[in-house]
Protein backbone atom coordinates (compact mmCIF):
# COMPACT_ATOMS: atom_id res chain seq x y z
CA UNK A 1 0.00 0.00 0.00
CA UNK A 2 1.49 3.63 -0.86
CA UNK A 3 2.10 6.89 1.15
CA UNK A 4 -0.98 8.29 -0.38
CA UNK A 5 -3.13 5.74 0.12
CA UNK A 6 -2.10 5.53 3.49
CA UNK A 7 -3.08 8.95 4.26
CA UNK A 8 -6.48 8.36 2.31
CA UNK A 9 -7.16 5.69 5.11
CA UNK A 10 -5.97 7.81 7.96
CA UNK A 11 -8.28 10.48 6.67
CA UNK A 12 -11.73 7.88 6.50
CA UNK A 13 -11.10 6.86 9.66
CA UNK A 14 -10.62 10.35 11.21
CA UNK A 15 -14.20 10.70 9.55
CA UNK A 16 -15.47 7.18 10.81
CA UNK A 17 -14.36 8.69 14.35
CA UNK A 18 -15.62 11.66 14.52
CA UNK A 19 -19.07 10.64 13.90
CA UNK A 20 -18.66 8.49 16.50
CA UNK A 21 -17.86 10.89 18.60
CA UNK A 22 -20.72 12.63 17.78
CA UNK A 23 -23.00 9.43 18.59
CA UNK A 24 -21.76 8.79 21.73
CA UNK A 25 -21.79 12.74 22.66
CA UNK A 26 -25.80 12.83 21.73
CA UNK A 27 -26.09 9.73 23.55
CA UNK A 28 -24.66 10.66 26.62
CA UNK A 29 -26.24 14.01 26.85
CA UNK A 30 -29.65 12.29 26.28
CA UNK A 31 -29.02 9.84 28.88
CA UNK A 32 -27.96 12.49 31.00
CA UNK A 33 -30.58 14.73 30.12
CA UNK A 34 -33.47 11.59 30.38
CA UNK A 35 -32.12 10.90 34.01
CA UNK A 36 -32.88 14.60 35.14
CA UNK A 37 -36.04 14.20 33.45
CA UNK A 38 -37.02 11.09 35.13
CA UNK A 39 -35.72 12.47 38.52
CA UNK A 40 -37.91 15.47 38.38
CA UNK A 41 -40.70 13.54 37.48
CA UNK A 42 -40.55 10.93 40.19
CA UNK A 43 -40.03 13.88 42.80
CA UNK A 44 -42.88 15.69 41.63
CA UNK A 45 -45.04 12.78 41.68
CA UNK A 46 -43.70 12.29 45.10
CA UNK A 47 -44.56 15.83 46.42
CA UNK A 48 -48.22 15.01 44.69
CA UNK A 49 -48.69 12.25 46.67
CA UNK A 50 -47.65 14.03 50.00
CA UNK A 51 -49.46 17.26 49.77
CA UNK A 52 -53.05 18.26 48.44
CA UNK A 53 -52.50 17.09 45.13
CA UNK A 54 -51.50 20.46 43.16
CA UNK A 55 -47.77 19.85 41.13
CA UNK A 56 -45.19 22.13 42.12
CA UNK A 57 -43.21 21.47 39.33
CA UNK A 58 -44.93 22.49 35.59
CA UNK A 59 -44.34 19.91 32.94
CA UNK A 60 -43.10 21.99 30.86
CA UNK A 61 -39.95 22.78 33.95
CA UNK A 62 -38.98 18.98 33.62
CA UNK A 63 -38.66 19.35 29.59
CA UNK A 64 -36.24 22.45 30.46
CA UNK A 65 -34.47 20.80 33.06
CA UNK A 66 -33.95 17.70 30.51
CA UNK A 67 -32.59 20.08 27.81
CA UNK A 68 -30.16 22.47 30.05
CA UNK A 69 -29.19 19.39 31.82
CA UNK A 70 -28.34 17.41 28.02
CA UNK A 71 -26.75 20.80 26.38
CA UNK A 72 -24.29 21.60 29.61
CA UNK A 73 -23.64 17.70 29.88
CA UNK A 74 -22.39 17.68 25.40
CA UNK A 75 -21.01 21.05 25.77
CA UNK A 76 -19.03 20.26 28.93
CA UNK A 77 -17.82 17.35 27.18
CA UNK A 78 -17.26 19.41 23.93
CA UNK A 79 -15.06 21.73 26.26
CA UNK A 80 -12.89 19.47 27.71
CA UNK A 81 -12.44 17.57 24.77
CA UNK A 82 -11.29 20.70 22.97
CA UNK A 83 -8.86 21.68 26.13
CA UNK A 84 -6.97 18.37 25.76
CA UNK A 85 -6.67 18.35 22.02
CA UNK A 86 -5.24 21.79 22.50
CA UNK A 87 -2.70 20.99 25.39
CA UNK A 88 -1.74 17.67 23.35
CA UNK A 89 -1.23 19.81 20.14
CA UNK A 90 2.44 21.01 20.55
CA UNK A 91 4.48 18.45 20.46
CA UNK A 92 7.45 19.79 22.59
CA UNK A 93 4.88 20.55 25.22
CA UNK A 94 3.78 16.99 25.60
CA UNK A 95 7.73 16.07 25.67
CA UNK A 96 8.54 18.77 28.63
CA UNK A 97 5.15 17.34 30.30
CA UNK A 98 6.88 13.89 30.72
CA UNK A 99 9.99 15.30 31.95
CA UNK A 100 11.85 15.93 28.42
CA UNK A 101 14.99 17.27 27.89
CA UNK A 102 15.32 19.13 24.48
CA UNK A 103 18.59 18.73 22.65
CA UNK A 104 19.23 21.68 20.09
CA UNK A 105 22.43 20.18 18.40
CA UNK A 106 23.30 23.71 17.90
CA UNK A 107 26.05 25.20 19.72
CA UNK A 108 26.04 21.97 22.76
CA UNK A 109 29.49 21.26 22.83
CA UNK A 110 28.25 18.85 25.92
CA UNK A 111 26.65 16.04 24.35
CA UNK A 112 27.91 12.42 25.04
CA UNK A 113 29.05 10.85 22.06
CA UNK A 114 25.31 8.98 22.66
CA UNK A 115 23.11 12.56 22.48
CA UNK A 116 25.50 13.19 19.17
CA UNK A 117 24.79 10.06 17.64
CA UNK A 118 20.85 10.58 18.08
CA UNK A 119 20.68 13.77 16.77
CA UNK A 120 22.62 12.67 13.74
CA UNK A 121 19.97 10.06 13.37
CA UNK A 122 17.12 12.45 13.54
CA UNK A 123 18.50 14.66 11.42
CA UNK A 124 19.50 11.44 8.48
CA UNK A 125 15.86 10.24 9.33
CA UNK A 126 13.98 14.11 8.43
CA UNK A 127 16.49 13.63 5.12
CA UNK A 128 14.85 10.35 4.31
CA UNK A 129 11.80 11.02 4.93
CA UNK A 130 11.85 14.68 3.41
CA UNK A 131 9.94 16.12 6.76
CA UNK A 132 11.16 19.13 8.70
CA UNK A 133 13.63 18.10 11.86
CA UNK A 134 11.22 17.92 14.70
CA UNK A 135 12.31 19.24 17.80
CA UNK A 136 14.07 16.39 19.84
CA UNK A 137 14.12 15.09 23.66
CA UNK A 138 15.46 12.84 25.79
CA UNK A 139 13.63 11.60 28.76
CA UNK A 140 16.63 11.71 31.41
CA UNK A 141 14.52 9.66 34.12
CA UNK A 142 13.66 6.88 32.72
CA UNK A 143 16.14 3.48 32.21
CA UNK A 144 13.61 1.15 30.08
CA UNK A 145 13.89 1.60 26.35
CA UNK A 146 11.19 3.33 24.76
CA UNK A 147 10.22 6.46 22.09
CA UNK A 148 7.11 8.35 21.23
CA UNK A 149 6.67 11.00 19.09
CA UNK A 150 4.11 14.11 19.74
CA UNK A 151 2.86 16.85 17.26
CA UNK A 152 -0.25 17.08 15.32
CA UNK A 153 1.41 18.36 12.37
CA UNK A 154 5.33 18.14 11.21
CA UNK A 155 5.62 21.37 12.11
CA UNK A 156 5.57 21.03 15.92
CA UNK A 157 6.62 17.93 16.16
CA UNK A 158 8.78 16.27 18.25
CA UNK A 159 10.82 12.86 19.39
CA UNK A 160 11.67 12.19 22.01
CA UNK A 161 13.42 8.64 23.40
CA UNK A 162 14.63 7.13 26.72
CA UNK A 163 17.74 7.81 28.38
CA UNK A 164 17.47 3.61 28.50
CA UNK A 165 16.64 3.83 24.75
CA UNK A 166 20.47 5.44 24.59
CA UNK A 167 22.41 3.36 26.99
CA UNK A 168 21.24 -0.06 25.50
CA UNK A 169 20.37 0.05 21.81
CA UNK A 170 22.58 0.03 18.86
CA UNK A 171 22.87 2.70 16.16
CA UNK A 172 21.07 1.08 13.83
CA UNK A 173 18.31 -0.27 16.06
CA UNK A 174 17.79 3.59 17.20
CA UNK A 175 17.42 4.40 13.59
CA UNK A 176 15.07 2.04 13.04
CA UNK A 177 13.31 3.05 16.63
CA UNK A 178 13.50 7.10 15.25
CA UNK A 179 12.12 6.49 11.71
CA UNK A 180 9.50 4.54 13.46
CA UNK A 181 8.43 7.86 15.11
CA UNK A 182 8.91 9.56 11.72
CA UNK A 183 6.61 7.04 10.19
CA UNK A 184 3.68 8.32 12.43
CA UNK A 185 4.53 11.88 11.85
CA UNK A 186 4.33 11.27 8.41
CA UNK A 187 1.13 9.58 8.43
CA UNK A 188 -0.41 11.79 10.64
CA UNK A 189 -0.88 9.14 13.19
CA UNK A 190 -0.18 11.43 16.06
CA UNK A 191 -3.31 13.43 15.15
CA UNK A 192 -5.68 10.97 14.63
CA UNK A 193 -4.37 9.50 17.84
CA UNK A 194 -4.44 12.61 20.08
CA UNK A 195 -7.74 13.32 18.57
CA UNK A 196 -8.82 9.85 19.98
CA UNK A 197 -7.16 10.38 23.17
CA UNK A 198 -9.27 13.75 23.47
CA UNK A 199 -12.30 12.55 22.76
CA UNK A 200 -12.47 9.91 25.49
CA UNK A 201 -10.79 12.24 27.87
CA UNK A 202 -13.87 14.35 27.16
CA UNK A 203 -16.51 11.92 28.56
CA UNK A 204 -14.63 11.61 31.50
CA UNK A 205 -16.80 14.79 32.20
CA UNK A 206 -19.43 12.64 32.79
CA UNK A 207 -17.68 11.55 36.05
CA UNK A 208 -17.91 14.91 37.25
CA UNK A 209 -21.55 15.72 36.50
CA UNK A 210 -22.51 12.43 38.22
CA UNK A 211 -20.05 13.34 41.46
CA UNK A 212 -22.06 16.64 41.22
CA UNK A 213 -25.19 14.89 41.37
CA UNK A 214 -24.22 12.65 44.12
CA UNK A 215 -23.46 15.18 46.42
CA UNK A 216 -26.78 17.17 45.85
CA UNK A 217 -28.28 14.08 46.25
CA UNK A 218 -26.64 13.06 50.10
CA UNK A 219 -26.29 17.26 50.47
CA UNK A 220 -28.27 19.53 53.17
CA UNK A 221 -31.89 20.96 51.91
CA UNK A 222 -35.32 19.58 52.82
CA UNK A 223 -35.69 17.15 50.16
CA UNK A 224 -38.50 14.26 49.64
CA UNK A 225 -36.08 10.66 50.57
CA UNK A 226 -37.73 9.20 47.65
CA UNK A 227 -36.19 12.07 45.75
CA UNK A 228 -32.64 11.53 47.20
CA UNK A 229 -32.62 8.33 46.37
CA UNK A 230 -33.75 9.14 42.69
CA UNK A 231 -31.20 11.79 42.31
CA UNK A 232 -28.34 9.09 43.68
CA UNK A 233 -29.50 6.54 41.80
CA UNK A 234 -29.27 8.85 38.98
CA UNK A 235 -26.05 9.54 39.67
CA UNK A 236 -25.10 6.52 39.54
CA UNK A 237 -26.60 6.06 36.55
CA UNK A 238 -24.38 8.82 34.71
CA UNK A 239 -21.17 7.29 36.38
CA UNK A 240 -22.40 3.97 34.75
CA UNK A 241 -22.54 6.32 31.05
CA UNK A 242 -19.22 7.47 31.76
CA UNK A 243 -17.75 4.70 32.81
CA UNK A 244 -19.05 2.71 29.52
CA UNK A 245 -18.06 5.57 26.69
CA UNK A 246 -14.58 5.76 28.72
CA UNK A 247 -14.66 1.65 28.48
CA UNK A 248 -15.32 1.78 24.66
CA UNK A 249 -13.43 4.53 23.91
CA UNK A 250 -10.52 3.30 25.18
CA UNK A 251 -10.86 -0.06 23.34
CA UNK A 252 -11.41 1.78 20.35
CA UNK A 253 -8.22 3.98 20.79
CA UNK A 254 -6.30 0.98 21.11
CA UNK A 255 -7.74 -1.13 18.47
CA UNK A 256 -6.95 2.39 16.62
CA UNK A 257 -3.50 2.67 17.50
CA UNK A 258 -2.58 -0.68 17.00
CA UNK A 259 -2.99 -0.32 13.13
CA UNK A 260 -1.05 2.61 13.17
CA UNK A 261 2.15 0.60 14.87
CA UNK A 262 1.82 -1.33 12.28
CA UNK A 263 1.61 1.48 9.78
CA UNK A 264 4.72 3.38 11.50
CA UNK A 265 6.99 0.22 11.38
CA UNK A 266 6.00 -0.24 7.56
CA UNK A 267 7.41 3.65 7.10
CA UNK A 268 10.44 3.02 8.99
CA UNK A 269 11.47 -0.06 6.90
CA UNK A 270 10.48 2.65 4.17
CA UNK A 271 12.76 5.42 5.42
CA UNK A 272 16.36 3.28 6.79
CA UNK A 273 15.81 0.61 3.81
CA UNK A 274 16.83 -1.22 6.52
CA UNK A 275 14.42 -3.71 8.84
CA UNK A 276 16.96 -4.99 10.71
CA UNK A 277 17.66 -2.27 12.87
CA UNK A 278 14.07 -2.03 14.22
CA UNK A 279 13.34 -5.54 14.06
CA UNK A 280 16.49 -5.63 16.60
CA UNK A 281 15.15 -3.64 18.40
CA UNK A 282 12.05 -5.48 18.95
CA UNK A 283 14.30 -8.31 20.08
CA UNK A 284 15.71 -6.91 22.35
CA UNK A 285 12.24 -6.05 23.86
CA UNK A 286 11.12 -9.51 23.57
CA UNK A 287 14.70 -10.47 25.15
CA UNK A 288 13.77 -9.10 28.51
CA UNK A 289 14.94 -5.63 28.27
CA UNK A 290 12.00 -2.75 29.76
CA UNK A 291 9.79 -0.29 28.38
CA UNK A 292 8.86 0.82 31.02
CA UNK A 293 8.13 4.30 31.17
CA UNK A 294 7.95 5.81 35.12
CA UNK A 295 6.63 9.44 34.90
CA UNK A 296 3.06 10.15 35.97
CA UNK A 297 2.03 11.16 32.60
CA UNK A 298 2.56 8.07 30.60
CA UNK A 299 -0.91 6.44 31.14
CA UNK A 300 -2.45 9.24 29.62
CA UNK A 301 0.42 8.91 26.62
CA UNK A 302 0.39 5.25 26.42
CA UNK A 303 -0.91 5.41 22.42
CA UNK A 304 2.44 7.58 21.35
CA UNK A 305 4.37 5.49 22.93
CA UNK A 306 6.99 2.64 20.64
CA UNK A 307 6.32 0.29 23.29
CA UNK A 308 3.78 -0.09 25.97
CA UNK A 309 4.69 1.77 28.52
CA UNK A 310 2.72 0.01 30.80
CA UNK A 311 -1.45 -0.94 31.52
CA UNK A 312 -3.85 -3.31 30.95
CA UNK A 313 -3.73 -6.01 28.05
CA UNK A 314 -7.25 -5.45 27.38
CA UNK A 315 -6.74 -2.01 26.64
CA UNK A 316 -3.55 -2.56 25.00
CA UNK A 317 -2.21 0.25 22.36
CA UNK A 318 0.60 -2.05 21.17
CA UNK A 319 0.18 -5.11 19.06
CA UNK A 320 2.43 -7.97 20.17
CA UNK A 321 6.16 -7.66 19.51
CA UNK A 322 6.20 -11.72 17.67
CA UNK A 323 3.70 -9.86 15.39
CA UNK A 324 5.58 -6.64 14.63
CA UNK A 325 8.67 -8.90 14.03
CA UNK A 326 6.69 -11.08 12.40
CA UNK A 327 5.48 -8.52 10.01
CA UNK A 328 8.86 -6.70 9.44
CA UNK A 329 10.37 -10.30 8.42
CA UNK A 330 7.95 -10.00 5.58
CA UNK A 331 5.87 -12.91 7.05
CA UNK A 332 2.37 -13.39 6.72
CA UNK A 333 0.55 -12.23 9.99
CA UNK A 334 -0.68 -15.59 11.47
CA UNK B 1 -13.50 38.13 -40.14
CA UNK B 2 -14.65 34.74 -40.79
CA UNK B 3 -15.80 32.16 -38.57
CA UNK B 4 -12.51 29.75 -39.81
CA UNK B 5 -10.46 32.82 -38.99
CA UNK B 6 -11.72 32.84 -35.04
CA UNK B 7 -11.47 29.33 -35.13
CA UNK B 8 -7.60 29.02 -35.87
CA UNK B 9 -7.15 31.65 -33.21
CA UNK B 10 -8.24 29.86 -30.73
CA UNK B 11 -6.87 27.00 -31.80
CA UNK B 12 -3.51 28.32 -31.84
CA UNK B 13 -4.31 30.23 -28.27
CA UNK B 14 -4.74 26.91 -27.03
CA UNK B 15 -2.18 25.54 -28.06
CA UNK B 16 0.21 28.32 -27.05
CA UNK B 17 -1.71 27.96 -23.72
CA UNK B 18 -0.67 24.42 -23.30
CA UNK B 19 2.93 24.83 -24.29
CA UNK B 20 3.37 27.42 -21.64
CA UNK B 21 1.77 25.02 -19.45
CA UNK B 22 3.81 22.09 -19.96
CA UNK B 23 7.08 24.40 -20.00
CA UNK B 24 6.23 25.54 -16.60
CA UNK B 25 5.40 21.72 -15.73
CA UNK B 26 8.85 20.62 -16.59
CA UNK B 27 10.35 23.65 -15.58
CA UNK B 28 9.00 23.34 -11.88
CA UNK B 29 10.38 19.47 -12.09
CA UNK B 30 13.06 20.36 -13.12
CA UNK B 31 13.73 23.16 -10.34
CA UNK B 32 12.67 20.28 -7.56
CA UNK B 33 15.47 17.62 -8.66
CA UNK B 34 17.92 20.63 -8.43
CA UNK B 35 17.42 21.45 -5.06
CA UNK B 36 17.34 17.84 -4.28
CA UNK B 37 20.82 18.18 -5.53
CA UNK B 38 21.64 20.78 -3.88
CA UNK B 39 21.15 18.73 -0.77
CA UNK B 40 23.38 15.77 -1.78
CA UNK B 41 25.99 18.98 -2.58
CA UNK B 42 25.40 19.86 1.34
CA UNK B 43 25.85 16.33 2.35
CA UNK B 44 28.97 15.48 0.26
CA UNK B 45 31.34 18.49 1.18
CA UNK B 46 30.41 17.80 4.55
CA UNK B 47 31.82 14.55 3.89
CA UNK B 48 34.84 16.24 2.16
CA UNK B 49 35.46 18.10 4.84
CA UNK B 50 35.72 15.70 7.36
CA UNK B 51 38.30 13.78 5.12
CA UNK B 52 41.09 15.93 6.30
CA UNK B 53 40.16 15.88 10.05
CA UNK B 54 40.27 11.81 9.66
CA UNK B 55 43.57 11.84 7.99
CA UNK B 56 45.35 14.20 10.75
CA UNK B 57 44.13 12.03 13.75
CA UNK B 58 44.91 8.58 11.89
CA UNK B 59 48.54 10.14 10.99
CA UNK B 60 49.14 10.53 14.17
CA UNK B 61 49.18 6.54 14.67
CA UNK B 62 49.73 5.21 11.88
CA UNK B 63 53.35 4.95 10.64
CA UNK B 64 53.38 2.59 7.33
CA UNK B 65 49.97 3.15 5.98
CA UNK B 66 51.21 6.41 3.88
CA UNK B 67 49.38 5.30 0.53
CA UNK B 68 46.35 4.63 2.14
CA UNK B 69 46.35 8.02 3.47
CA UNK B 70 47.34 10.05 0.17
CA UNK B 71 44.87 7.67 -1.72
CA UNK B 72 41.97 9.02 0.17
CA UNK B 73 43.56 12.72 0.50
CA UNK B 74 43.81 12.33 -3.49
CA UNK B 75 40.24 11.43 -3.63
CA UNK B 76 38.95 13.90 -1.88
CA UNK B 77 40.11 16.45 -3.88
CA UNK B 78 39.01 14.28 -7.62
CA UNK B 79 35.30 14.47 -5.59
CA UNK B 80 35.44 18.00 -4.65
CA UNK B 81 36.12 18.72 -8.18
CA UNK B 82 33.44 16.73 -9.23
CA UNK B 83 31.01 18.13 -7.29
CA UNK B 84 31.95 21.74 -8.38
CA UNK B 85 31.20 20.68 -11.90
CA UNK B 86 27.88 18.86 -11.22
CA UNK B 87 26.92 21.74 -9.23
CA UNK B 88 26.65 23.74 -12.09
CA UNK B 89 24.51 21.10 -14.36
CA UNK B 90 23.15 18.89 -12.06
CA UNK B 91 21.31 15.82 -13.99
CA UNK B 92 23.55 16.27 -16.75
CA UNK B 93 24.63 12.69 -17.89
CA UNK B 94 28.45 13.71 -18.03
CA UNK B 95 29.06 15.50 -14.34
CA UNK B 96 26.65 13.28 -12.86
CA UNK B 97 29.01 10.26 -14.27
CA UNK B 98 32.02 12.11 -13.51
CA UNK B 99 30.81 12.49 -9.48
CA UNK B 100 29.20 9.21 -9.26
CA UNK B 101 33.06 7.89 -10.13
CA UNK B 102 34.92 9.91 -7.85
CA UNK B 103 32.22 9.57 -4.86
CA UNK B 104 32.93 6.04 -5.95
CA UNK B 105 36.28 6.42 -5.28
CA UNK B 106 36.68 7.81 -2.40
CA UNK B 107 34.06 5.66 -0.74
CA UNK B 108 36.25 2.61 -1.75
CA UNK B 109 39.20 4.40 -0.26
CA UNK B 110 37.52 5.28 2.82
CA UNK B 111 36.33 1.86 3.05
CA UNK B 112 40.41 0.67 2.75
CA UNK B 113 40.99 3.30 5.34
CA UNK B 114 38.81 2.05 7.79
CA UNK B 115 40.11 -1.73 7.50
CA UNK B 116 43.67 -0.64 7.72
CA UNK B 117 42.37 1.17 11.49
CA UNK B 118 41.86 -2.63 12.95
CA UNK B 119 45.69 -2.82 12.67
CA UNK B 120 45.44 0.42 15.67
CA UNK B 121 43.73 -0.34 18.63
CA UNK B 122 45.19 2.99 20.14
CA UNK B 123 43.48 4.56 17.57
CA UNK B 124 40.50 2.93 17.79
CA UNK B 125 40.35 4.30 21.40
CA UNK B 126 41.20 7.69 20.29
CA UNK B 127 37.94 9.74 21.81
CA UNK B 128 38.77 12.63 18.64
CA UNK B 129 38.43 9.07 16.57
CA UNK B 130 35.30 7.69 17.51
CA UNK B 131 33.40 11.11 16.94
CA UNK B 132 35.02 11.05 13.57
CA UNK B 133 33.86 8.29 12.81
CA UNK B 134 30.36 8.65 13.99
CA UNK B 135 30.51 11.98 12.29
CA UNK B 136 31.55 9.94 9.47
CA UNK B 137 28.67 6.97 9.74
CA UNK B 138 25.97 9.96 9.81
CA UNK B 139 27.08 11.47 7.03
CA UNK B 140 27.79 8.31 4.59
CA UNK B 141 24.04 7.81 5.67
CA UNK B 142 23.06 11.10 4.96
CA UNK B 143 24.67 11.38 1.29
CA UNK B 144 22.34 7.94 0.66
CA UNK B 145 19.21 9.47 2.05
CA UNK B 146 19.48 12.88 -0.02
CA UNK B 147 20.27 10.65 -2.66
CA UNK B 148 17.31 8.14 -2.58
CA UNK B 149 15.20 11.98 -2.44
CA UNK B 150 17.19 13.49 -5.39
CA UNK B 151 16.34 10.13 -7.95
CA UNK B 152 12.98 10.26 -6.83
CA UNK B 153 12.48 13.97 -8.47
CA UNK B 154 14.88 12.89 -11.30
CA UNK B 155 12.39 9.87 -11.83
CA UNK B 156 9.59 11.82 -11.48
CA UNK B 157 10.39 14.67 -14.16
CA UNK B 158 12.04 12.09 -16.45
CA UNK B 159 8.85 10.55 -16.56
CA UNK B 160 6.70 13.53 -17.31
CA UNK B 161 9.08 14.60 -19.94
CA UNK B 162 8.86 11.29 -21.96
CA UNK B 163 5.11 11.14 -21.65
CA UNK B 164 2.90 11.91 -24.62
CA UNK B 165 1.97 15.82 -25.21
CA UNK B 166 4.77 16.71 -23.38
CA UNK B 167 7.57 14.51 -25.29
CA UNK B 168 6.96 16.42 -28.11
CA UNK B 169 6.92 19.66 -26.50
CA UNK B 170 10.06 19.41 -24.66
CA UNK B 171 12.53 19.57 -27.35
CA UNK B 172 11.09 22.90 -28.44
CA UNK B 173 11.11 24.31 -24.86
CA UNK B 174 14.49 23.12 -23.56
CA UNK B 175 13.57 20.16 -22.03
CA UNK B 176 14.89 17.58 -24.68
CA UNK B 177 16.85 15.10 -22.53
CA UNK B 178 16.33 12.44 -19.52
CA UNK B 179 17.74 13.81 -16.37
CA UNK B 180 20.58 11.66 -14.79
CA UNK B 181 20.36 9.41 -11.82
CA UNK B 182 23.27 9.68 -9.58
CA UNK B 183 24.40 6.11 -8.74
CA UNK B 184 27.43 5.12 -7.04
CA UNK B 185 29.03 2.21 -8.42
CA UNK B 186 28.96 0.37 -5.27
CA UNK B 187 25.55 1.24 -4.47
CA UNK B 188 24.89 -1.43 -1.92
CA UNK B 189 27.67 -0.09 -0.06
CA UNK B 190 26.47 3.13 0.62
CA UNK B 191 23.42 2.23 1.65
CA UNK B 192 24.89 1.08 4.69
CA UNK B 193 27.21 3.20 6.74
CA UNK B 194 30.89 1.82 6.44
CA UNK B 195 31.42 -1.09 9.09
CA UNK B 196 33.45 1.41 11.61
CA UNK B 197 33.34 -1.27 14.73
CA UNK B 198 34.50 0.39 18.00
Amino acid sequence: MDFREQQDLARRQTRILVGLYVLLLIVAAAAVGGLMWLGLTLGEQAQANQATGSATIPAEATWQAFAWAAGLTGGGILLVTLFRWFTRSDGAKVAKSLGGRELTGAGETNLSPAERQYLNVVDEMAIASSLPRPRVFVLDQESGINAFAAGTKPENAAVAVTQGALDHLSRDELAGVVAHEFGHIANSDIKLSVRVAAMVFGFTFLFFVARWWFHVGVGPGRRDARLRIAMLVGAAAIALVGLLTVFFGRILQAAVSRQREFLADASAVQFTRYPDGLKSAFEKLKGGASSRVESDAAAEMNHAFLFRAGGARLFDTHPPLEERIRRLEGQPSA
Amino acid sequence: MGIETWIVIALVAIAVIYVIYVYNKLTSYQTQYENGFAQIETQLKRRHDLIPNLVNTAKGYMDHEASVLKEVTEARAAAEKAVDAAHDRPGNAETMDLLSQAESALTSGLGRLNATFEAYPDLKADANMRQLSEELATTENRVAYARQAFNDLVQKYNEYRRSFPPVMIGKLVGHGEDAQLLEFEDSEAIQKAPEVSF
